[in-house]
């Protein structure tokens, strides 16, 4: 007997993408170094630019507790099954490629103040730009 | 309820406190040390014997998480039922204060009084301290302390603190057993288990044939001043420990070194992570 798939199951069954990520700054977390921001991003662009679905990715995470807290278990993923995975367990949570360039625009305004790329404070005297209208 | 002398020395010395943050908050920057303790008794009863440490945040007697494990621990026969709550050793068991100060996250489920610092050791309000993702948490927290006659007891009673304080199931390697990449949820955990138990014991000699769930760690103890009082700073590294000594020398700061031996999750997937 022959099977038949309608296309909508095709497309979901092939959009199963979840990529390990390796952080260039492993011991930091995503938005603290950045380095790991911009690694980010590249990667959500490069699977934008081989993605023939037009799906959403983003770059999802665990967070584990003990001491404190760590991310860990980086990878890139649909922004659909992250929503699945952030339901089924709170301790997982994902960047959107919105939130990596919103940080990487503050950081690159001066808002923190950066050790060899790692944000270890807010900068004092950072004003948001903000539009002006000419009359 | 009343404060402890611990509590009153923190509250009135924040310039102390301040210092040791300015000293220690850039090794965690690096990543050297994942956090360190502040504790006002001196520990040295652990010199000699064998000793179990668990840490966590909620062991206040009204903390649920310390209700069920004491129940648990009631139930193994291996504890008595009365347990007195202050900073000295009662009996064979006691509960330490500490000040705890590590990485963490805002949004996450941190303790009710956690106060969050930049690395440049800032105070920051809730708020703002999101907007930094990663920031310091420094809190009350607290070192559950027994002391076990034997090596047959300390098993006994680490196989009870695997069972019910771990929030995934641990194999007898004391790592987290996982199916394909999906960690297995211990179902008997109790209240507010940490996804990485902090289980230590500490003893003299070599480490018994049974104990491959437990790493040699070092614990590094360094004195230091609140106030008119004299406190320990303590922190566990393995991967980093030649670092951390290389740094201390530099900073001419005085330390002592012990062995310890933690929990393997806690050393492979947190210390040196």
């Amino acid at each position: 007997m022959e099977t038949t798939f309608n296309l909508e199951q095709r497309t979901s069954w092939s959009m199963e993408i979840k990529l390990e990520i390796k952080l260039p700054e492993s011991s930091s977390s995503i938005l603290s170094h950045k380095r790991n921001i911009i690694y980010c991003i590249k990667k959500i662009n490069n699977e934008i630019k081989n993605n023939q679905f037009n799906k959403e990715f983003v770059i999802g995470y665990t967070l584990q507790r003990a001491l404190g807290l760590k991310e860990v278990n980086y990878q890139l993923l649909t922004k659909e099954e992250a929503e699945g995975l952030k339901r089924e367990n709170n301790s997982f949570g994902y960047l959107t490629l919105d939130e990596l360039l919103v940080r990487k625009k503050e950081i690159d305004e001066g808002k923190y103040i950066l050790d060899d790329g790692l944000i270890i404070d807010f900068n004092p005297v950072y004003k948001k730009r903000e539009l002006k209208l000419i009359s | 309820m009343q404060k402890s002398t611990f509590q009153e020395l923190l509250e009135n010395n924040e310039r102390d406190l301040y210092r040791i943050r300015k000293t220690y908050f850039p090794l965690i920057q690096k990543r050297i040390i994942t956090g360190y303790n502040i504790y006002l008794t001196s520990l040295k009863r652990q010199d000699t014997g064998l000793f179990l440490n668990y840490l966590h945040s909620d062991l206040k007697a009204e903390d649920l998480h310390f209700k069920e494990l004491f129940e648990k621990l009631i139930d193994s026969s291996l504890i008595a039922e009365s347990i007195v709550v202050n900073d000295k050793l009662v009996e064979s068991k006691e509960i330490v204060e500490r000040e705890a100060d590590y990485l963490t996250k805002v949004e996450w489920e941190n303790p009710l009084d956690i106060k969050y610092f930049t690395y440049n050791a800032i105070e920051l309000e809730r708020d703002k301290a999101k907007d930094l993702d990663e920031v310091i948490g420094e809190s009350l927290q607290y070192d559950l302390v027994f002391q076990v006659e034997d090596f047959k007891d300390l098993r006994l009673l680490i196989d009870i603190f695997k069972k019910y304080t771990s929030k995934y199931k641990l194999d007898n390697m004391g790592r987290k057993i996982s199916k394909g990449k999906i960690f297995l949820p211990n179902e008997e955990a109790i209240t507010n288990a940490w996804d990485i138990p902090l289980l230590t014991y500490t003893n003299k000699g070599i480490k018994p044939v049974d104990f491959d769930d437990f790493l040699r760690v070092s614990q590094y103890n360094i004195k230091e001043t609140i106030g008119n009082k004299s406190v320990i700073v303590n922190t566990l590294v393995r991967r980093n420990a030649q670092k951390l000594e290389k740094i201390l020398e530099k900073m001419r700061i005085e330390k002592e070194q012990k062995e310890k031996y933690a929990l393997r999750v806690f050393v492979e997937d947190y210390i040196d992570a």
